[in-house]
Formats: C-alpha cells, sequence, structure tokens
C-alpha cells in the first residue's frame, strides 16, 4: 500500500459513519522528512559494497553521528524509535573496527534470546551482502554443546544476553581468552529493558565484564541503544559506571501519523455503560483489516488474546468474498519460538494480514512497520502506551493508532484529558547498581572468577564488601589477594531476574500424538493449563487432561467446546516476622519477613461471545507462594494519622488508604532507583496481623534485594515527594499522574484526593520528613536501629 | 553509604546475628606445626609440600609396551612404556569447575624401573602457592610419554588449563592423554551401572577402602586446614587421592591386558571388551564376540558382521542376520535378508513394518519407504 493509499483509507476510518460519532478526539503527527548524511570517508571498501549491495548511498544522520563518535573512541547511546535503522549506528563501526584488525572482537547483548536471533539474521545478510570474513556467533541457552567451542573461538561478534554472560562466560574466561584479549566493543541493545532490580544486576555484570577485560588488556568501548525514555544518558551512565554521549537526534523518516481516541456508545445511560471495550476494539481490527490495512490489536490478557483472534478469523470466514483469505495470528509468550518465528516472517512479508498481541510484541521484535494499532484499554503505563501506538508507523505511508476506552474510570478520565498522553514527559528508567545486596551478590561472582587484590577498584566499597564475605567464609585473604574459597559456583544461585524459569510444557496427546505445542511459566500454568481448563493455542482448541507441576508437564488434547475457562485467582498475605519495628509510636514502620501468596481454586466455563456464565470447577493445586522481605506502614488510631482514617467513613477510609497505597508505591521507585515491577504493595482497612490499618510494600524478588530496608531508610523522603506531587496536580480528584482514578468499587466517594493528601501529610509530619531542616529527608532508621528476636 | 555497607549487608542478609564491629575480626590462621600435619611430607616450595609414597608392584614391568588404542580408538598405533605412563589425578575446592574452581592437591603416579609403583603428591598450603604446583606439575608432565586419568578428559585437564592460563603459564603441555573412564563405561556400565571409579575398583580389583572420605566432602577439609589450621581430616583426603591414582593404575593395566588378550578380567561386558579388542586385535574381537553369541547375548551379532564385512567375510556375515536381536535396525536388517536372500516378500514385509514401528529418527523414514515399496511390489506381484 502506498502512501496515498494509506492516508486514503485511514481518512476513511475516521469518516465512517459507524466510527466517527464516537471518536472523541485526533491527535496528528506530522511527517517528517529525512535527514541524510554523507557515507564516512574512512569507510571500507567491502563495507561500502555491502551497504550498496543492500541499496544504501548514504546514512540518516543519527546513523552518521555513530560513527563519528564510535571512530573518537567513546562511549555513546542512541535513542531512537523503532524502525529508525539503529543496527547500522552499531553495525557500521563495529565492522570497521573487525575488519581492521583481525584480532578484535566485539560482543553484542540482547535482553532476550528471541531478540539475538533476529539481530543474527540481520548481521549474516550485511556479512554476506559484502562478503566480509566476519564471523557471528550466538552463544545462549540454546547453543549447543558441540558448537559452543567454535562459538568462543571464532566467532568474532558474539551474540549473547546478561544471563548468559553472568553465569556461563564471565565464570569460565579462561576459556576465552582470545575473545576477552580483542574485545573492542559492547553492544547493549534494547538498554531500556535493564531497568529496576535486573538493571542493577546487569550493571554489575558489567563491571565484572570490563574487569576481566582489563585482566586480559582489554578496553572495549559500549555503544548501547535505547527506546526512547526520559533519561537515556542517566541510566547508560548507571549501567556502564562511566561518562556517555547520547544521540537524541533521529534522522530517519516518519510518515504521518493519527491517534484516535474512540469512546464506545453508552448502552445504558443511567448506569453510565457503554459497550464493550472488548468488543468494540474487535470490530475495529476487523473493519481496518478488511480494508486492506494491516493491524496490531493489544490485548490486555494471553486468554484475550487467543478469544479474540479466533473471533476475527471466524468472522473473515464467514464472509464468502475475497476476505475469507485474510488470515489473523495470536502473538503471545508460551507459543513456540518455532511459531513466534513464522508469524514475525508473516508479519514482515505480508502473508500475516492482522495480528492480536499481548505486551510481548512491545519490545523491539522486528515485524515491520504495519498501517494501525488499536489499544483496547489502558495498558497500565504511559510508557506501555507508546509502545503499542509504536507499533503502527512505518518510513512511508501514513499509520494510526486508535484508543479504545472501556468504562473504567481511568478510560474515561484519560478520553477526556488526551493532552495526558502528549503532554507528559517520557519516564525516567533507574536502577542501583550499589543496590548493597545485589552488589555483594556480584562482588562474590568476582572474586569467584579473578581474586580481587587489595585496593582493586569494583563498584561502592568493594573491601566492606569482602570483609563482609570473609566473614560468611566465602572469600579468604591472604598474601595481600582476597580469593573465593568455597565450593560453589556463586553465579548458579543468583539470579539476574525475580521471574522463575522452570517452564511447563504443554503437550499434545490427541490420539497417541506426544507433540510439545506450546511452554508456559509455572505460575501462570497454575493459572491457565489446570485440569479441564480449555486451553485455546493458534485457534484450535483443547482440553486440559492433566496439569503435572511436579513433572513440569500439562497434556491436552483436541476437542472443540462452545466456552472457554477463565480461572479466579486469589491472593493474601501472612506476615511471617516482624524483625525490626521503627518509626515514632504514632505511625509504626515494621521491617520483616512476608509470606505472598496467589492460589487458583475456582473457575469459570463462559460461553463464547457472549461470555454467559454456563458453570464452575474446582482447582486443586498448591498455591503459588513467595517469601520475601516487606515494609508495612500502621496506622492505629492513637497515632495522628490513624485518626484521619478513623474519623472517616469505612468507604472512604477504604478509598483513602488505596489512594495513599497507590501514590507512595508509585513514588517509592523514585527515591529506591528501582522499577515500578520491583515492588509489590497491598493495603488493609483492618490488618489480620496487626490489627490496625496497615500498607503493605514488599520485594518482589524472592528473598527480597533490599528494597523494603532501603524504602525504611527513605520512607519520610517518599511520603514528602509524594505529598508534592499531590498537591502539585491540578485534577479535579484524582488522575493517574498523582493518586490515580478511583477503583469502580470507590467512585462515589467524593474528596478522595485531598484525603489521600492528609494522610501523607500527617503521615510525613510523624516521620519527621516535613518542615525543613535536618528532618527533610528524615527517615525511620535514623540514629541506632532496633533489633528485635523473631 | 560505604562505611555502612557491611552492617547494611549484614542487617539484610545476616539473620539476627548481631552486626560485628568494623574491622577484621577474622582470627588469623593458626599455623598448623609439622607435628599436627599428617605425616610423611615435606616442604619443597614456598607453601608446596611434597609427599612420595612407593608401594609394591602392580604385577608390570616398566619397559612392557601399552597400546593406547585400547583406551581410545584415535590413539591409533600410539604405544607408551608402562613406565612412562603418568596417572593423574587433582583434588579442587568445587566440583563444577569454572575460574574460582582450585586445585589445591595432585597425585601423580608411575612404574619404576624395578617394578614397585611410585605416587608423588603435590600439596599447596594456600592460595598463593599455586604456580609452584603447576610448575611441579610441569615438570612430571614434560617427562611422561602419556597422562592417564578417569574422567579427565572432561574434569582434570580442562581444570588444569585454566589454572594454567589463570596463573599465567602458557597452553597445555602436547602429551598424550588416555581417559580410562571411556574404556571402563565400555567394559562394565552393563553390569554395574555406575562406572565411578569407586564403584569399579571394588568390582574389578577387589579394593575395599576403609574410612574413605566422599568426594564431596573434599573441598571443605581445605577450608578447613586454611580457616582454622585445622589438619583432622586432610589425612583422609591424602590417601583417598593416592588410592585413586594406584587403584587408576592397576584398572589402566587390567583393561590393557584384557584388551590384549592377556590376564583375565572380572565378569564384564563381552561386547564392550570386544570393541577394545578389535582396535588391537579383530581375532581376539571375533573370538570374544562369538563366546557372547553363545552365551545367548544377541547385541554381538551387530559388529560380528561389522567385523566380517570389514574382512570380506560376507557369506558368514548373512548367515547372522538371523542372530539379530528383534531392535528397530535388527528388524530391518531381517527384513532386507527376507527379500533378497529366502524371498519371502510377506515376511519381509511384516518385518519392515515392525522396524518402522519400532524406528526413530532416520531409520524410520528408510523403514518407512522400504514398507511402501515392498507393499507396491507386493501388490504389483497379486495383479499379475
Amino acid at each position: 500500500m502506498d502512501k496515498e493509499d494509506a492516508r486514503d483509507s485511514i481518512s476513511k476510518f475516521l469518516a465512517d459513519p459507524e466510527i466517527a460519532p464516537f471518536v472523541s478526539s485526533v491527535e496528528r503527527m506530522p511527517a517528517r522528512d529525512p535527514v541524510w548524511a554523507e557515507l564516512p570517508s574512512g569507510l571500507d571498501p567491502r563495507l561500502r559494497s555491502a551497504l550498496e549491495g543492500r541499496g544504501l548511498e548514504r546514512l540518516y544522520s543519527h546513523q552518521r553521528e555513530a560513527w563519528d563518535l564510535a571512530r573518537a573512541g567513546g562511549d555513546f547511546v542512541v535513542v531512537t524509535p523503532t524502525a529508525s535503522g539503529k543496527t547500522l549506528c552499531y553495525n557500521l563501526p563495529v565492522a570497521q573496527a573487525l575488519l581492521d584488525d583481525a584480532d578484535a572482537r566485539a560482543l553484542y547483548l540482547f535482553p532476550t534470546k528471541a531478540l539475538s536471533q533476529d539481530q543474527q539474521a540481520e548481521l549474516n545478510a550485511l556479512v554476506e551482502a559484502g562478503g566480509l570474513p566476519i564471523k557471528a556467533a550466538t552463544y545462549d541457552g540454546d547453543t549447543p554443546q558441540a558448537t559452543r567451542k567454535a562459538a568462543r573461538d571464532s566467532g568474532r561478534i558474539v551474540i549473547s544476553n546478561p544471563d548468559m554472560l553472568h553465569s556461563g562466560v564471565l565464570p569460565n574466561h579462561a576459556k576465552w581468552i582470545k575473545f576477552f584479549a580483542g574485545l573492542r566493543y559492547i553492544v547493549i541493545d534494547e538498554m531500556h529493558a535493564y531497568r529496576g532490580v535486573f538493571g542493577s544486576h546487569v550493571a554489575n555484570v558489567l563491571r565484572r565484564l570490563l574487569r576481566i577485560a582489563a585482566y586480559y588488556g582489554a578496553s572495549p568501548r559500549f555503544i548501547l541503544c535505547s527506546a526512547t525514555i526520559g533519561n537515556p544518558a542517566e541510566l547508560a551512565e548507571a549501567l556502564v559506571g562511566r561518562p556517555v554521549a547520547a544521540i537524541t537526534e533521529n534522522g530517519a523518516p516518519r510518515a504521518e501519523k493519527a491517534v484516535a481516541f474512540y469512546n464506545p456508545p453508552v448502552v445504558d445511560a443511567v448506569q453510565g455503560i457503554r459497550k464493550s471495550c472488548a468488543d468494540e476494539s474487535m470490530a475495529i481490527a476487523a473493519k481496518l483489516i478488511a480494508s486492506g490495512t494491516r493491524t496490531i490489536l493489544f490485548a490486555r490478557s494471553r486468554l484475550r488474546v487467543e478469544i479474540l483472534a479466533a473471533y476475527l478469523n471466524e468472522r473473515f470466514e464467514n464472509v464468502y468474498t475475497d476476505n475469507s483469505r485474510i488470515r489473523v495470528e495470536p502473538y503471545r509468550s508460551g507459543l513456540l519460538p518455532s511459531e513466534r518465528r513464522q508469524i514475525e516472517r508473516g508479519l514482515r512479508e505480508g502473508s500475516v494480514h492482522g495480528v492480536v498481541s499481548t505486551n510481548a510484541l512491545e519490545l523491539g521484535i522486528d515485524i515491520g512497520g504495519l498501517d494501525a494499532a488499536v489499544i483496547s484499554g489502558w495498558p497500565g503505563s504511559l510508557a506501555s502506551f507508546w509502545q503499542q501506538a509504536g507499533r503502527a508507523g512505518r518510513r512511508k505511508g501514513a499509520s494510526m493508532a486508535v484508543y479504545v476506552a472501556s468504562s473504567s474510570p481511568v478510560d474515561q478520565y484519560l478520553i477526556e484529558h488526551p493532552e495526558r498522553f502528549f503532554g507528559a514527559a517520557h519516564e525516567n528508567a533507574r536502577i542501583d547498581p550499589d543496590n548493597p545486596y545485589v552488589y555483594a551478590d556480584h562482588v562474590k561472582c568476582a572474586a569467584f572468577e579473578l581474586p580481587f587484590d587489595d585496593g582493586e577498584p569494583f563498584g561502592p566499597d568493594v573491601g566492606a564488601a569482602l570483609a563482609f564475605l570473609e566473614e560468611e567464609g566465602t572469600v579468604r585473604y591472604t598474601g595481600g589477594r582476597w580469593y573465593w574459597a568455597d565450593s560453589g559456583y556463586p553465579a548458579e544461585k543468583i539470579s539476574l531476574r525475580s521471574a522463575t524459569s522452570d517452564n511447563v510444557v504443554i503437550i499434545d496427546s490427541t490420539a497417541g500424538r506426544n507433540e510439545v505445542i506450546g511452554e508456559m511459566d509455572r505460575p501462570s500454568a497454575k493459572e491457565l493449563v489446570f485440569d479441564d481448563a480449555v486451553y485455546i493455542h493458534r485457534g484450535k482448541q483443547f482440553i486440559v487432561l492433566k496439569l503435572d507441576i511436579e513433572n513440569r508437564q500439562c497434556l491436552v488434547e483436541e476437542r472443540e467446546t462452545n466456552y472457554y475457562t477463565d480461572s479466579i485467582v486469589k491472593n493474601d498475605l501472612k506476615v511471617l516476622s516482624e524483625d525490626e519495628r521503627l518509626g515514632p509510636d504514632g505511625l509504626p514502620v515494621v521491617v520483616g519477613d512476608l509470606l505472598v501468596r496467589s492460589s487458583v481454586e475456582k473457575f469459570k466455563k463462559l460461553r463464547f461471545h457472549t461470555n454467559e456464565n454456563i458453570g464452575y470447577g474446582e482447582i486443586y493445586l498448591p498455591p503459588e507462594e513467595m517469601q520475601t522481605r516487606s515494609l508495612a506502614l500502621l496506622f492505629p488510631a492513637a497515632g495522628a494519622p490513624g485518626a484521619i482514617l478513623a474519623a472517616m467513613g469505612e468507604l472512604q477510609r477504604a478509598a483513602t488508604l488505596s489512594a495513599f497505597c497507590g501514590i507512595v508505591r508509585s513514588m517509592a521507585p523514585v527515591e529506591l532507583l528501582c522499577d515500578r515491577s520491583d515492588l509489590g504493595s497491598a493495603w488493609r482497612v483492618r490488618d489480620d496481623h496487626y490489627g490496625a490499618p496497615a500498607v503493605h510494600i514488599w520485594d518482589r524478588y524472592p528473598g527480597g534485594t533490599g528494597l523494603s530496608e532501603a524504602l525504611a531508610i527513605r520512607l519520610g523522603a517518599v511520603l514528602s515527594e509524594a505529598l508534592g506531587r499531590v498537591s502539585a496536580c491540578d485534577c479535579e480528584d484524582g488522575c493517574p499522574s498523582c493518586v490515580g482514578v478511583a477503583d469502580e468499587a470507590f467512585s462515589a466517594v467524593p474528596r478522595r484526593k485531598a484525603g489521600a493528601a492528609a494522610l501523607l501529610r500527617a503521615a510525613a509530619t510523624a516521620l519527621g520528613a516535613m518542615g525543613g531542616g535536618t528532618g527533610a529527608r528524615g527517615g525511620v532508621a535514623a540514629g541506632s536501629s532496633v533489633r528485635e528476636a523473631r | 553509604m560505604a562505611g555502612n555497607l557491611r552492617s547494611r549487608l549484614a542487617r539484610i542478609r545476616g539473620g539476627n546475628e548481631p552486626v560485628k564491629a568494623p574491622g577484621r575480626t577474622v582470627a588469623t590462621r593458626r599455623r598448623a606445626s609439622d607435628s599436627e600435619f599428617p605425616p610423611g611430607w615435606t616442604t619443597v616450595g614456598e607453601g608446596l609440600r611434597l609427599k612420595e609414597t612407593i608401594a609394591s608392584g602392580l604385577g608390570v614391568r616398566s619397559d612392557e609396551r601399552v597400546r593406547l588404542a585400547a583406551f581410545s580408538a584415535r590413539m591409533e598405533d600410539r604405544s607408551a612404556a608402562a613406565g612412562g605412563m603418568l596417572f593423574f589425578d587433582l583434588e579442587t575446592t568445587g566440583l563444577s569447575g569454572g575460574a574460582g574452581t582450585v586445585a589445591f592437591l595432585a597425585a601423580v603416579g608411575s612404574v619404576l624401573s624395578d617394578g614397585s609403583f611410585r605416587v608423588r603428591q603435590y600439596f599447596i598450603d594456600d592460595y598463593p602457592s599455586e604456580p609452584r604446583l603447576i610448575e611441579s606439575l610441569e615438570a612430571e608432565f614434560q617427562s611422561a610419554e602419556a597422562v592417564v586419568t578417569y574422567n579427565g578428559s572432561s574434569f582434570d585437564m580442562p581444570l588444569y588449563s585454566v589454572r594454567r592460563s589463570m596463573n599465567g603459564f602458557g597452553p597445555m603441555p602436547q602429551v598424550a592423554h588416555v581417559d580410562a573412564l571411556h574404556a571402563s563405561r565400555r567394559l562394565w556400565r552393563r553390569v554395574l551401572g555406575d562406572c565411578s571409579l569407586g564403584s569399579v575398583e571394588a568390582a574389578a580389583l577387589g579394593v575395599r577402602r576403609s574410612g574413605d572420605i566422599p568426594g564431596r566432602e573434599i573441598p571443605e577439609c581445605w577450608f578447613e586446614y586454611l580457616r582454622r589450621g585445622e589438619c583432622g581430616r586432610l589425612g583422609a583426603v591424602f590417601s583417598h587421592n593416592e588410592l585413586d591414582v594406584r587403584s587408576l593404575a592397576a584398572l589402566t593395566f587390567m583393561i590393557h591386558g584384557a584388551a590384549a588378550g592377556r590376564g583375565g578380567i572380572m565378569p564384564c561386558d563381552l561386547v564392550g571388551l570386544a570393541d577394545l579388542q578389535s582396535r588391537l586385535d579383530e581375532g581376539l574381537a571375533e573370538g570374544t564376540l562369538r563366546r557372547a553369541l553363545d552365551s545367548g547375548d544377541a547385541r554381538a551379532a551387530r559388529p560380528l558382521m561389522r567385523l566380517y564385512r570389514k574382512q570380506g567375510r560376507f557369506e558368514e556375515r548373512i548367515a547372522l542376520v538371523g542372530d539379530l536381536p528383534d531392535d528397530a535396525a535388527g528388524l530391518f536388517s531381517k527384513s532386507v535378508y527376507a527379500e533378497r536372500v529366502t524371498g519371502d516378500i510377506v515376511e519381509a514385509l511384516r518385518l519392515a513394518v515392525a522396524a518402522r514401528d519400532a524406528a526413530r529418527g532416520s531409520l524410520l523414514d528408510r523403514a518407512e519407504r522400504r514398507a511402501i515399496r515392498l507393499r507396491r511390489r507386493l501388490g504389483e506381484a497379486e495383479g499379475r
């Protein structure tokens, strides 16, 4: 489809009488012309012909800027949107360096294995086009043992991920001598993925990497790439531990793009109920796809993805026109890698016309540009919204994102205030490489890799960490060096990510078949493929015969049903220990161990299309449990903050506490330098354990990573920041930028925002964090800490 | 944060232990006096100790030639004098390898010219002496015609190589390496299941170790010595290491003797034995396979057929088809036999189908194609 056609079909869509009345507003972003730069004169002729072979005779300005910075020997980060040719920003200088020096090597790191594969293909294309003597080798958990040695010995570019670097490469660096000795560039793509605790781990893995490289006499340079975030240079510097220049001017062309806000028609004016957001999104996607507009529809869950894809395909089958050739695919985690590849290829090549996806497609995977993205309801954060909207948009040809609101208060608020999408600054990504818990773990790994010399620099305070480890008995100080002195392999026990890696395989056993059709992480398996569940896999329906958690497998059998199943998840908390009681009497703060448990005990059978509930079933599975560290903030009625709550009616108290919990949880990451997803939170009007209103905030890494302890120290600062945010917000009674929009249950509670502000002020005052002076950043752990026996 | 990092770590990680005062609180090791250290050791370098044990021989002359092909087909014609073989074993601080795993004890054993067996053990008192240990091993390796290990191709040798690079030594010396585990598995996996040195020495050599220390406890013994100067369990580690090398040598000569047709060997898998023998003497292998077949082991038929094919003895080869086991490959061969030799197409088809049902991989395709072809042939025959 060329430019004019696309614009036509978009204007046609917006003018459609079935659509137009419900489009509340349209924001248009104009097209932008490319900014060109000449190919650099120092470019190796082989590279030049490789580029020309692919039709590239000039560079975009940001690609040229990257080249110049690389040749000058600096570290830099390139911040550009998808499809702006960012891979050339690193492939070009790296290939040049490898051609200049036959011993030079490079390391490419991607956050996921899927992205590594894309990159390997991209590199191979460049290498083949120019007949370049550069071998690129993927080295990750999927690399067969037989080819690992070849990758180590002859891979000029090794493509891997931080986890593999952490547990496979660095601890065995003596097998990689040639590689480390020649290491010239470290490329870190999708840098924005390294945020929060995960990013803090990765920053420490990079410290270890640089240390080993230095041991073999190499001082590699960094090239980083990131999607748009608020603080790319800051994140890059925190990750690599040294100054990094940022390239933010994108020279790639951008076609015209529209963002349309669609509010489904009201069906019950009295109760304010609108037509289902899911149905409307699907109808919109169907209309777009049928008109030849390649479209991606985002849905919230894996289950919805499968159902919507099935509905769409059904819809196109029924029409006895050309539409029956239209193919829509579901895309979600749990598909086999080969299936994902196949769908991605189909999208790029155009044989797949539409895709329904979870946020699995948010991250950098190359599917080419699509014409339209349909976003069904608020995806939870602005970053997610823009990542999803960004899936539509190509270098040529107009594109459109349609945001379809649900009846939920957040969506209705945003429909009324579209400027919140455009005015807001990009989110910042934060990490804390010096988080003592994370840092100490990596000091261990580093000591295993190479004894530490006295006074050797490594992170904030390696001497203190080593002294601690010596007391623990895992390192030994002798002859001026610190040696690893334990029989274990430390990297094995330290996971960079919180998510569990043990997967359940889904096996199709229809008619004696015995075929793996999918994979799912254990917690999700309990919610989605319990016994008797209907499992939908790329439109095919299966019934679960047996979920065998112990052996990590799930047997399914093909069966047509007229219903699907949805489990009901129950979450609860159990306080295991109160290790430290801090804070004043009026606002006790307790740090201790917490058990976070989620269980599925029941499921609903829902008829397709009507969603009519046609039955229940029981689920017998052990709950998913995580033991972690947490901070509880208590509000006894005798204290000033508690008194504010005590004076309120039941519903208002709940609404206030929920708003308080929400804003504290969203402000805490700013102070703790972690990501929102690193923390969990809950509020209780009357806590079972403490017998008073309470807010719990916990570390979402099993066993904890020191975030709760750090929060105890910075709680005062978090509360005053939160108060500042709420006071400064010009919304009427809560919006996504401050205390959030009220849940359905609290929509009748007036002055929620004011209540939360009062509670914040009282709590901050109780902690001494108000009124300037020394208390401005006051923490509850000031002075000597009290420790109590468990 | 620098100042209170240790106390924060202790708070986060240390459970309820009181936070220790700053400063190095770990007591420096009490040096073990020589009277406490197990006997027989002398200090030969800074932090490096040596113990030499000469014991009765293993019934092998030092000038006897050992053909290395008995242990690995890749060795082809190479051989070594029994006295030139260096039996080698490391004790390490961990079992998972990686740059942080250090060898603190090494044993090398060899047959002396008077037929006795000598074990030299090198032990380091602490980490900084590791280069001295490597120097000693380098000297030992230099005079050896072949180095023999048990599971050394996956453990001892790569570990030694890593220790060399970590300490700035060059690449591994060029010396023939024989891993006796591979031959041992051929002989005893079906009989014993587990082919660890301990199981094999008990079964094949009749060695009973008393008070032996389990391998997984060994790292901790050295750490006890490092941290607190405790020598209590070191003695057990030393004799474990010494015995390992002695058993390894005895086993190696026993395997070689059996492969070369000299000397008996305790119950073993005859098919496996024949495999080792076939690299030295095909006549021996033939005899062993015949013996296995006579005792009812159908697995012997296939290697015997292979041997006959190699020797051009086609009549004898074909005569063995009936003895093949009824596994996928056996059924397939029987189907070929039925078609080409006895001309029984119906039986050939039955066998081909049975082979297909039992097969996987490329044999599955071949059996499938065969069945289709035979069915067509049968159909044509009937149609005519």
